[in-house]
């Protein structure tokens, strides 16, 4: 009798690097990363063997070997800061990972105020870059977290000072330019003193045409009393993989609005965690996920209650057509401690045909006992009677469909906080929805 | 305009209609009365073609064309219109984005022009009048929060900008209060024309106090037991629909 098993799934970590870990040239990081790399070094690339990654095969990301892009250039990019009035003049951009400081513009910033790449932060402003760096990091042992801290060679900084309202938004844009298989890390810090209040917007953008690899990661601590609002958009090639952590640290009475919009790559997994370690914050992650195709998009998110009198709310809205496949997973966490918190959490799934699947898991773990914590997941497909409506007015099935499609994303787009990113997105949902109506 | 010919018809393997004829020309009203479960709905649905019904014997023509195999977004660019008794919500989608898309739709299946947003915003706006809505609505997700009369008055509004040549009302007059039943009478008064036929689903008598009707029919079990003029809804009124007796 003999035994076959598969080889392991391995990730071609001497490709990509070359066993180099590129530094910060800030010492204490420098460790950190050094200690990421060679965690990572033993540590077994997730399978769906992983109860995290269930339904989320990433075996193409292991197969194919990925380089890092070695050039920020930008022959033939552009990026038109314009195209956000609200951050005409607050826009960082990044190509292939790396910095581009002819395509940024950063000068209408009032003093005080830090918007820049991290690299740099590293070197001008070390104290307020050594003191956050890795403090609301809580992904232990997880692969893609490792991955990123050892291999990133820059990202954004953004320091916000105390008392300081910030009217522009700040826009942070990722463009992946045309090579095959590169690869790009970009780590992200995002400091906001005691009651700051600003709005920032991470957008990831690439071309359809390679397959290319993004595993960013953004951390983000929010100091006493201070808001912040939040968009991350994911908007990758449909060849490329993206995989995320992102998390936010919450001090007394800080407030987060976060709303993550992903429409692109063929695999994306994007890790939200809040924690709230203050009393009296408030976290909202809310999502919108359209796929399409072959795409596969996993959120995994933690509402960490650590303290009392907390509140969060998170409403994933996800619209799956063709043989696409969506996961959510939602955990609530409600320590001992975290009485009187008050969590509310919806999924709801819309399925536009049938080959697409739907996997929904909410997770309550709640281990204080004077708590309100309320969550529900649904999945459907589009409602008879309102088709019904549509069409007597005279609307195809093709229109109906569309502006069912539209109507469920709406929910999730009004509440974003910049104008011109609602009427892009709406665009997309349009756009989107067209695909999918003359693909059916 | 409308002939409808010993229609049966089904939903879930129940037969609800069982053999209506009726006709209604241009310029007539007719009101469909009868008993709460008599079918009366029903009716107003399945010439809508709402998908749920089957038609399982008979013909529903319009304008000459049989039309109860056709979709009802078919129907509806042929010119029907259904105000539904419980319009439907639709969270994100606004007033204004619906009606413009539905009305383009139907100029499209004419060979007519669309209307751009601005040129649209103009159109409606006169509409607006008739139902007295206040601009405000427009904005609106569809019947989103809406309350009952405002519902049923949108419902006239997208008639009014829809412009159909039958109109078909499914109990439009209930759940509104005395004030809003003017309103909404007044819109289809003067919506309704002699190039217009309207068939005007009713429990009660009262809208027809507004709304002169030229026919009063009353449905019983799936068939139209009684018809007659305006005088046979005041005759229902203080009988009730038991004494009708049946005609066949």
């Amino acid at each position: 009798m003999s035994l076959t098993t598969a080889p392991e799934t391995t990730f071609d970590l001497d490709t990509l690097s070359s066993g180099e870990v590129p530094v910060l040239n800030l010492s204490s990081i420098d460790a950190v990363k050094q200690a990421a790399a060679q965690e990572l070094a033993s540590l077994p690339f997730p399978t769906t063997r992983d109860e995290e990654w269930r339904f989320t095969n990433i075996k193409p990301i292991a197969r194919s070997s990925f380089k890092k892009a070695r050039s920020a250039a930008s022959d033939g990019l552009t990026y038109d800061t314009a195209t956000v009035p609200e951050a005409a003049d607050s826009t960082l951009v990044f190509v292939n990972g790396l910095f581009n400081e002819s395509l940024s513009r950063v000068q209408g910033l009032p003093e005080g105020v830090i918007v820049t790449n991290l690299k740099d932060a590293a070197i001008r402003y070390s104290n307020l870059v050594e003191i956050s760096f890795n403090q609301a990091n809580n992904f232990e042992h997880d692969y893609f977290a490792l991955l990123n801290t050892a291999q990133f060679e820059d990202g954004s900084f953004i320091y916000i000072p105390k008392e300081t309202k910030l009217d522009k938004t700040i826009h942070l844009v990722y463009l992946t330019e045309g090579t095959e298989n590169s690869a790009a890390f970009p780590r992200n810090l995002i400091l906001a003193d005691r009651h700051s209040e600003f709005t920032v917007v991470e957008e990831y953008i690439g071309s359809d045409e390679h397959a290319y690899l993004t595993t960013s990661f953004t951390e983000i601590l929010l100091g006493e009393e201070s808001h912040m609002s939040h968009v991350r958009l994911q908007k990758d090639g449909l060849k490329a993989y993206h995989v995320n952590r992102i998390v936010s640290k919450l001090q007394r009475g800080a407030d987060l609005q976060s709303y993550t919009v992903s429409l692109g790559a063929e695999i994306f997994r994007n890790d939200v965690r809040a924690i709230m370690d203050g009393e009296g914050s408030h976290a909202t992650l809310d999502g919108l996920v359209l796929v399409n195709g072959k795409q596969l998009s996993d959120t995994h998110s933690i509402m960490d209650h650590r303290v009392a009198n907390c509140t969060s709310h998170q409403l994933h809205k996800t619209i799956v057509d063709g043989k696409a496949t969506s996961v959510f997973n939602g955990k609530i966490f409600v320590r001992k401690d975290a009485q009187k918190t008050d969590a509310f959490q919806e999924n709801h799934n819309l399925q536009l045909s049938r080959d697409g699947m739907v996997y929904t898991k909410p997770q309550l773990e709640i281990f204080a006992d004077d708590v309100k914590c309320s969550h529900g997941a649904t999945v459907g497909q589009m409602d008879l009677e309102q088709e019904f409506y549509l069409k007597s007015r005279g609307l195809t099935d093709a229109a109906t469909k569309e502006i069912l499609t539209y109507g469920f994303a709406t929910e999730v787009i009004e509440s974003l906080p910049v104008e011109s990113i609602k009427e892009d997105l709406k665009k997309a949902v349009e756009t989107y929805t067209r695909r999918g109506v003359q693909n059916n | 305009m409308l002939q409808i010919k010993n229609l049966h018809a089904s939903v879930d393997g129940i037969e609800i209609l069982k053999g209506i004829n009726l006709e209604i020309k241009a310029g007539e009203v007719h009101a469909i009365m009868g008993p709460n479960g008599s079918g009366k709905s029903t009716l107003s649905k399945v010439v809508a073609g709402h998908p749920a019904y089957e038609v399982t014997q008979g013909e529903i023509l319009f304008e000459g064309t049989d039309i109860a195999e056709l979709d009802a977004d078919e129907r509806a660019r042929m010119g029907i219109f259904l105000a539904f008794q419980y319009p439907v919500e639709i969270p994100g989608v606004s007033n204004s984005m619906l009606m413009r898309q539905a009305y383009n739709a139907i100029r499209r299946e004419h060979g007519e022009e669309e209307l751009d947003p601005l040129e649209f915003d103009d159109y409606v706006h006169k509409k607006l009048d008739l139902v007295e809505m206040d601009p405000k609505f427009l904005d609106r997700s569809v019947n989103d929060g809406f309350s009952g009369g405002e519902k049923k008055r949108n419902e006239i509004l997208q008639m009014a900008v829809l412009n159909p040549k039958l109109a078909l009302l499914d109990e439009t007059d209930s759940g509104l209060d005395i004030d809003a039943l003017r309103i909404v009478s007044n819109g289809i008064n003067q919506i309704k024309s002699s190039d217009k036929g309207v068939m005007l689903v009713t429990h009660y008598q009262r809208i027809l106090n507004y709304i002169t009707p030229d026919y009063v029919h009353v449905l019983k079990a799936g068939r139209i037991v009684k018809s007659g003029g305006k005088e046979l809804a005041l005759e229902l009124e203080s009988q009730g629909y038991e004494e009708v007796e049946e005609i066949r």
